[in-house]
């Protein structure tokens, strides 16, 4: 076991460095001036060039990268060109937000995805087997940012139920957990879907498996053996999608955080894309890759608890 | 805790403002405190709604376009920056909020001399800055002029300092006393420079105190004092309790407690935050304008800017070389299309560069190009071209550019020219010189003149600004001279007829289609009435309550 995650984490660790160099030799390729983009109007070529001079972007782009890279592992991740806030502040002012959203939006998927999964699967080709695959295709392909026009229009503005926009503050969790319901809610519907339809297909093998007709033919209650025995089977290929859904869903709240207004890595990046702001652009999207290698981590390990034969296998 | 002491908590906290007023009801409700009786109570408290109804002499909550970046007035990237500027600073004098009549702010008098070259100031007395920086006097003055202009040592590169290039220095002659001298006659100094952010004035204390983090904490005389800004979520501004008055002689005192910025860049969700009450005010989208306007709980104010907005012609680049092929997309393109559907017939038609608001160089005659596709075809035919294939560039953020590059797209097919639209990143739309420049052809852009300055406006198109921002590569020495002599004419008659004579003949030259001069619309409570320029600069210090 300590062999396997010293190797899963070194491994970890190469993503990571290949993961900066490529993200530093990106955002040269891509084309645009941020300068430009930066100094707007006022921009004149000498203006240009003192800024130049002053982000470093007059240096090679092999130097810029190795600083890059350099700088990173000491944990600075660079200034931003246009406020010379350090890029960590930027980070650590959006990041817990970014994952309040994404668990939240994950735990919501899970909560309502799983039961409506199994629903499905115990009643196959029935009514609310039908009705579920109707509900979970239109959730999977219903866009967040329009899920979430619709949420503002109907809870906030005609119900008035919550916040239209805003994030709200970790001091007052009440007022924090009202800003992030809508938001929450629009980014998990497609999951919602998604791990509805997952559950449901994982279940219908396993229901039809041995052991399953055994479980039936001891008497055992049904609920006994749909949740007890086949879900606990079903759900690994769900557990394998939640380290890339943990992933999907931070990159994927950049839609969510620009429609609510909501602080976050997503509309960070989005914003710093358009103006080139390079720094803030490889700053947040390596600490979005780092979570989401993380996550893919811990999804690894936790499979191998639920299975006891990728232990067993591991072992021989 | 009893039920008595726990409704003691939470009025103590409704009352601090630790608690909205519907968390407030909510806790009230589980301490067991009737509903009626808690609303009651939140009422005579003069709570917001959680849902941010506005009382009075309370916070008043302001949409922002975008978060605010830096907020040293010497490197101010944008208006979301001006916005919340204008309530922390004061210069020695200002537009009169609703007008474009200079008055003494900070000064107390203030005396140009017959040359244009001097101008003598003397502060008013005992005027503080906030934070405890002390006295504002004339040192200050001098510190902050020549700061921007690149005249204190260290010097700083700050982008405005074009706008105090005319500075040879600023003269103390007392503690509140002084004389800011100029090399040469500098006609926009009372248009531009002084009544904008380039005549805020600092305090020197503060700038060297504070260091890097001057720019995300300004320290001003003005009215509101910088409290906090929380990156993507608000900037909070409170009532300065040592405010100086400066602005009293001019209007009344401010009546809000305290002003808050929320950054709300998407159109739709600022449209939505207004209406659910989430801020009180805000600028809203030409789109949004019938919506607002149709519910009697709103109260919509718009002003014509300043900005104008135009399809450029790069005659620099060989499809676009001959005038007569310039002026078949001309007579080809239809304006009145674009601006009905790029900005839902919100927008003014702009028939040149300088907009009817302009206090000087407004060229009342200048035509407005009627599509005429058979007049666009012969023009075409005198030039001899033929399969003509053009790019047509629009940054994604313009708003209505995409819509604006496809209509242009379909005009010119009708005279046979193929257009490929080419929809851009500001940062890749911006990009200045070189073979940017070499290869850009039509594009649609939109420049701003934030103050009534026409040289704001006509200074990206001269000789010196071919391969920066003169993107048609149009050389006019005729018109470069001109826009020089008009920065350094004082009369306003013969400056505006310098402008006008410059507008004529760029219109010869055909490498531009003038589109919009842009209305600024503002949505908001009905209860609120919002103080702004003539061009929609806003000064929300001054927003009253009706």
């Amino acid at each position: 076991m300590l062999q396997y995650l010293i190797k899963r984490i070194g491994m970890a660790f190469l993503v990571a460095v290949l993961l900066m160099v490529f993200l530093a030799l990106l955002v040269h390729a891509v084309p645009g001036d941020p300068v430009n983009a930066i100094l707007g109007q006022r921009s004149t070529p000498e203006l240009v060039r003192t800024v130049r001079e002053q982000m470093g972007l007059d240096k090679t782009v092999p130097a810029q990268v190795a600083q890059f890279v350099g700088h990173a592992f000491q944990g600075d991740l660079g200034h931003d060109f246009v406020s010379n806030l350090p890029v960590t502040n930027l980070i650590r002012n959006a990041l817990p937000h970014t994952i309040a959203l994404a668990v939240s939006s994950l735990a919501l998927a899970i909560l309502f995805g799983i039961p409506l999964g199994v629903l499905a699967a115990t009643r196959p080709n029935g009514i609310l087997d039908r009705l579920t695959g109707v509900v979970s295709i239109s959730l999977i392909t219903t866009p967040s940012y329009i899920a979430g026009l619709y949420l503002l229009l109907l809870f906030s503005l005609t119900v008035e139920l919550f916040p239209a926009v805003g994030t709200g503050s970790f001091s007052h969790p009440i007022g924090y957990l009202q800003h992030l319901v809508l938001p929450a809610v629009a980014l998990a519907l497609g999951w919602i879907g998604y791990f509805a339809r997952l559950v449901r297909t994982s279940m219908l093998e396993i229901l039809n498996a041995n052991y399953i007709r055994t479980a039936y033919a001891y008497g055992l209650r049904e609920s006994v053996i749909v949740y007890r025995h086949a879900l606990k089977n079903a759900i690994i290929p769900t557990v394998a999608v939640l380290g890339v859904g943990l992933g999907e869903l931070m990159g994927g709240a950049v839609f969510v955080e620009v429609i609510f207004s909501r602080v976050g890595l997503g509309s960070l990046i989005v914003e710093s894309i358009e103006t080139r702001n390079y720094p803030v652009v490889q700053g947040c999207v390596l600490t979005v890759a780092l979570l989401f290698v993380l996550a893919n981590l811990l999804a690894d390990l936790s499979y191998r608890f639920l299975d006891p034969r990728i232990r067993v296998e591991e072992s021989t | 805790m009893s039920e008595q002491s726990q409704v003691e908590q939470l009025v103590r906290d409704l009352s601090d403002g630790r608690l909205d007023r519907r968390t407030f009801l909510q806790r009230a409700a589980a301490a067991g405190l009737a509903l009626g009786t808690a609303n009651a109570l939140a009422g005579a408290l003069g709570a917001d709604s959680a849902f941010g109804s506005t009382r009075a002499a309370g916070v008043l909550r302001v949409r922002a376009v975008g978060d605010v970046q830096n907020m040293d007035p010497a490197f101010i990237p944008g208006s979301n920056e001006g916005a919340v500027l204008a309530n922390v600073y004061e210069g020695l004098v200002a537009f009169k909020p609703g007008t474009y009549n200079l008055v003494p702010v900070l000064a107390d008098k203030w005396q140009p001399s017959n040359d244009g070259l001097r101008y003598h100031f003397t502060l008013r007395k005992g005027v503080k800055f906030h934070g405890g920086y002390g006295e504002v006097t004339a040192a200050d003055v001098k510190f902050s002029f020549e700061r921007t202009a690149g005249l204190t040592s260290p010097a700083i590169e700050s982008p405005y300092k074009s706008d105090w290039a005319a500075l040879g220095e600023v003269r103390v002659t007392g503690r509140y006393s002084g004389t800011i001298i100029l090399k040469n006659k500098f006609a926009p100094l009372l248009t531009n420079t002084l009544p904008g952010f380039d005549g805020y004035i600092v305090s020197r204390k503060a700038v060297s105190d504070l260091g890097d983090d001057f720019a995300h904490h300004p320290i001003g005389t003005g009215p509101y004092e910088f409290v906090s800004w929380t990156p993507g979520q608000k900037t909070v501004l409170r009532k300065f309790e040592g405010y100086g008055g400066s602005w009293q002689r001019h209007v009344k005192a401010p009546i809000w407690s305290g002003i808050e910025f929320v950054p709300i860049s998407v159109s739709n969700a600022a449209t939505i935050a207004i209406q659910s009450g989430a801020v009180d005010w805000g600028p809203i989208g030409p789109e949004a304008v019938n919506s607002f306007k149709s519910d009697s709980k709103f109260r919509v104010d718009a002003r014509t800017t300043l900005n104008y907005s135009w399809i450029g012609m790069n005659i620099a680049h060989p499809n676009l070389k001959d005038v007569n092929v310039r002026r078949a997309i001309r007579a080809a393109i239809d304006v009145p299309s674009i601006l009905a559907a790029a900005f839902d017939g919100k927008w003014s038609r702009a028939r040149s560069l300088l907009a009817p608001g302009m206090p000087v160089g407004y060229w009342k005659q200048a035509p407005a190009y009627a599509r005429d596709v058979n007049k666009a075809k012969s023009f075409l035919a005198r030039s001899g071209v033929s399969g003509l294939e053009l790019t047509m560039a629009a940054s994604k953020t313009a708003v209505g550019g995409q819509t604006i590059a496809e209509i242009v797209q379909a005009n010119l097919a009708d005279i046979g020219i193929k257009v490929q639209v080419l929809v851009q990143d500001r940062s890749v739309f911006n990009q200045l010189g070189g073979d940017a420049q070499k290869n850009r052809q039509l594009f649609y852009e939109l420049f701003t003149t934030p103050t009534p300055e026409p040289s704001f406006a006509t200074e990206w198109f001269t000789c010196g600004q071919v391969n920066v921002w003169n993107w048609q590569s149009w050389c006019n020495r005729q018109f470069s001279t001109w826009d020089a002599q008009a920065m350094k004419t004082l009369d306003p008659e013969i400056r505006s007829d310098l402008y006008i004579k410059m507008q004529k003949l760029w219109d010869q030259k055909a490498n531009v289609v003038w589109v919009a001069w842009p209305t600024a619309y503002f949505a908001g409570k009905k209860a609120i009435k919002p103080s702004l320029q003539p061009s929609g600069f806003y000064q929300t210090w001054d927003f009253r309550q009706t």
